[in-house]
């Protein structure tokens, strides 16, 4: 015991008499530890400020697409040909069905509407469009259309004029709602009510759509951020009618009433569907849970990928202390040979080694935690200043600082052990003589 | 107290095995105060390593304080070391980071002797050879003749059967060569067995017996007849 006590004690003497070398010793284990932490850090505060702006939205809420593309009705057609031949002309007609029927209709959004549970319907279309910005740059815009029971699912409030109402969707208004930065970019000016916007169309040349409303983007919550940001939003009727898609609609919001289970809505609109157009599997289905796996999936490949180029500059750190504790080693030949002459056994002197080299990497993990909690600190606010739309919240689990306290230690262990065997086998007669 | 019998030590250089030691048979009394001499490759050096069981023995037995070391494991040797052997070298090997009585201490360290005893015996120690008021210097603070007094204190602290020193002084001027006899012949008078190997006549004549040696084989064990008596 007392062997032991006096050797750590030596261990930190000796540390601490070589600062600068101990601390070049342990900057790779610093770098990799500090590394590890910002990874966990930041990780962490990308995956709860993503969760906060999503949980601000309605978790029971699903959305249907229609798969348009022409894969799925080629697929479909190839499918229904190998099917019974008696039954051909019926199919023929369904095929045709189903290329024509290529989106989701207004009318089917009054029938899915009228399921038991369902609070609400939203139709949306999506479309872009040619504006020209007061620089005379010319830009294309996302043109998205919205149903006036928009608001059901995240409620708006203009900066300046009103929303799209009901009367738009009636009668096929050509109106339009910007974000403030757009405003100011195509007039010059932050409150454009009023104003003509013209929009150079695919479909139907130049439209002009009066601007109703403007709404400061810095605002918007992340599920409306994509549509009103920096885009066009009009009449879900309006865009039919520009876009000529007529009644048909890219996507559905569906809102299931609270208590009410979501997988259930979505099964019976699928038969709805299904019945309605004989497709089956034609439609994506996104729900609050898929989007937040699909977030949390690539931030954790991030994550994986960051700690894997971690892991590499630990073990490059672990291989800098090995090579310092050979020097050491060899350096310390004739005190070797002296501890051993004096009594020390071989067991000891290997510990001697190995203990310093594991207070090495445990000071270097200390300081590579300390290291880890400034850089993310100080890369949260970086981030945070230049992103307006998501706020990072960076924690550290005190699992992970136990666990990086338990890797470092590793570290020490896994590369001491040579230079120590190396030191306890040292022939003393030799060590005493070695110069 | 020390007894070898034919004993014998050979080096294996590649194919080539040197016999440093040609079967060597001596007897070593408590309370003696012997000095061994020989030219270098004489084979001292190798009878020193061997008799402070640094090195082991090819052939023939050792026997110390009643135990025959030969054979014995790593770890007893260790422990053989440090109890029974104090170590006086000629390059006095303190370890230059710790203090004078930090170096006086490491035996008893090894020995598993508590904080507070330790440092009273070190303390002890260094009273015995004159530096009571040196335990906070460092070695590098000290003279030569000084140094290897702390290295004698520490040989001393584990009060081990014998005393075995290597041309202890051969890195000394002749005034501190003759402290460290003085010192030598003081502990010697009080009980504690010397084997000092040395190639300094002078040197040898302060002890009380002389075995001289050449090639690997005792050629002269004899009495010393006008010793030199240090301070008396």
């Amino acid at each position: 015991m007392v062997q032991v006590l006096e050797t750590i004690t030596s261990a930190f003497n000796n540390i601490f008499s070589y600062k600068i070398r101990s601390f070049l010793t342990m900057f790779g284990i610093i770098i990799g530890i500090g590394a590890v932490i910002t990874i966990v850090g930041i990780g962490n505060g990308v995956k709860a400020g993503i969760f906060d702006k999503l949980s601000s939205l309605n978790k029971n809420m699903f959305t249907i697409s229609a798969i348009n593309d022409s894969t799925v009705a080629d697929d479909q057609e190839d499918n229904n040909k190998k099917d019974n031949d008696t039954n051909s002309d019926k199919y023929d007609s369904m095929n045709k069905n189903i290329i024509e029927q290529d989106y989701l209709t207004l009318d089917d959004s009054k029938d899915i509407e009228k399921l038991p549970g369902v609070k609400a319907v939203v139709s949306m279309s999506f479309s872009t469009g040619i504006v020209k910005l007061k620089d005379s740059s010319i830009l294309n815009v996302n043109i998205t259309a919205i149903d006036s029971n928009y608001n059901v699912l995240d409620n708006i409030s203009t900066a300046y004029g009103r929303f799209i109402n009901k009367a738009d969707i009636d009668n096929f208004s050509r109106v339009a709602i910007i974000s403030d930065d757009f405003s100011m970019d195509v007039f010059g000016k932050v409150n454009s009510v009023g104003e003509e916007l013209e929009v150079e169309t695919k479909e139907s040349g130049v439209v002009n759509l009066t601007v109703i409303g403007v709404v400061d983007a810095s605002d918007l919550s992340m599920f409306s951020l994509d549509y009103f940001d920096y885009g066009i939003v009009i009449p879900i009727t309006t865009s039919g009618n520009i876009f000529l898609k007529g009644n048909n609609v890219d996507m559905f919001n569906i809102l299931v009433k609270p208590g009410i289970n979501s997988n259930n809505i979505i099964d019976k609109s699928c038969q709805i569907l299904n019945l309605k157009y004989g497709k089956k599997d034609g439609y994506s289905i996104g729900t609050f849970s898929l989007k937040l796996k699909s977030i949390n999936k690539m931030i954790n490949s991030i994550t994986a990928f960051v700690s894997f180029v971690a892991a590499i500059s630990l073990f490059v750190g672990g291989v800098g202390v090995m090579n310092i504790m050979m020097v050491t080693v060899t350096e310390r030949t004739v005190e070797i040979g002296i501890r051993k002459s004096l009594g020390s056994t071989s067991s000891l002197i290997q510990f001697q080694f190995l203990i310093e080299s594991i207070i090495i990497t445990i000071i270097g993990g200390i300081l590579g935690i300390i290291l880890g909690f400034i850089s993310t600190k100080v890369l949260s606010n970086i981030i945070n200043n230049i992103s307006t739309d998501l706020k990072i919240v960076p924690s550290i689990q005190l699992s992970v600082i136990i666990g990086v306290f338990i890797i470092s230690t590793l570290i020490g262990i896994i590369f001491g052990v040579a230079p120590a065997r190396k030191a306890a086998k040292l022939d003393p007669v030799l060590a005493l003589r070695f110069e | 107290m020390l007894e070898v019998k034919d004993l014998r030590k050979v080096y294996k250089n590649g194919s080539l095995e040197v016999e440093a030691l040609k079967g060597v048979n001596f007897k070593v009394e408590e309370k003696e105060f012997v000095s061994i001499m020989g030219t270098s490759g004489s084979g001292k050096s190798t009878l020193m390593n061997i008799l402070g069981c640094l090195d082991s023995v090819s052939y023939g037995e050792y026997i110390l304080d009643g135990e025959n070391v030969s054979g014995l494991s790593q770890k007893r040797l260790a422990e053989i070391r440090n109890k029974k052997i104090g170590f006086v070298f000629q390059s006095f090997n303190l370890l230059p980071k710790l203090t004078s009585i930090q170096n006086v201490e490491l035996p008893m360290v090894y020995a598993g002797i508590g904080k507070s005893e330790r440092r009273k015996v070190a303390e002890e120690a260094l009273e015995k050879v004159g530096l009571a008021q040196r335990g906070k210097h460092k070695p590098n603070e000290l003279s030569g003749g000084q140094r290897q007094r702390v290295a004698i204190a520490r040989a001393l602290v584990n009060k081990p059967a014998i005393l075995l020193a290597d041309e202890p002084t051969g890195n000394l001027d002749s005034r501190s060569s003759e402290e460290i006899m003085g010192i030598f012949q003081g502990l010697n008078r009080e009980g504690v067995t010397i084997v000092m190997v040395t190639h300094e006549p002078d040197i040898a004549q302060h002890t009380k017996r002389t075995i001289l040696f050449k090639d690997g084989n005792i050629v002269k064990d004899s009495i010393v007849e006008d010793q030199i008596i240090v301070g008396r």
